[in-house]
């Protein structure tokens, strides 16, 4: 659950910062769309996965 | 001077206009929530982390923690208010019926209302102990 939960709030939160810098008139060209938005899915696979990750290996995990 | 040209300049007749008819307002609140959602969000994921292998004591002590407890509060007010602007963005963009819209909209206000007072008491409740 958390897992997803996290997953969610990432990838809109990486989502909501490509919105920000296109506010900014940046970043509008076919290859920089492409790769603001392969960007924003790796970047919040990645750092769901490393919250996950070093979450356990710090925490100790649920018991 | 022609009789039939309007005196008011089209920027007074669009003003306070648009499908929510409240302008622009929406629009930068939406900005603002967004920017402060960034840090609020690490800080909840931080501390979502920081709880894990805690037995239930110790995580209610660290959520009611004053310092936890503010940054949580933080992100549920902000996260509401942008939840809140983003549904009824979403809302007015895609219901055209105009019952169907009202009740959407009263649905999306009462969901928020309920949603994060709920947050904000079960967070407080913990700080004070009661």
């Amino acid at each position: 659950m958390l897992f997803g939960y996290t997953w969610a709030l990432l990838h809109h939160m990486l989502g909501g910062i490509r919105h920000l810098i296109w506010d900014t008139i940046h970043g509008f060209e076919p290859a920089e769309r492409e790769l603001l938005t392969l960007a924003t899915l790796i970047g919040s696979i990645t750092l769901t996965l490393i919250v996950w990750v070093v979450g356990y290996l710090v925490m100790g995990g649920p018991r | 001077m022609s009789g039939t040209q309007p005196m008011r300049t089209p920027m007074r007749r669009v003003r306070g206009l648009g499908a929510a008819r409240s302008g622009t307002g929406h629009f930068w609140h939406q900005r603002v929530t967004s920017v402060a959602g960034i840090p609020l969000t690490i800080g909840l994921l931080l501390i979502i982390t920081a709880l894990l292998g805690h037995s239930h004591a110790a995580v209610v002590q660290i959520l009611g923690s004053p310092i936890v407890a503010i940054i949580m509060l933080l992100f549920i007010i902000n996260t509401a208010y942008h939840m809140w602007i983003g549904m009824q963005e979403i809302i007015l963009d895609y219901v055209h019926e105009e019952k169907l819209k009202l009740l959407s909209l009263l649905a999306n206000t009462f969901f928020v209302f309920a949603v994060s007072l709920a947050s904000i008491f079960a967070i407080l409740k913990l700080s004070f102990g009661v």
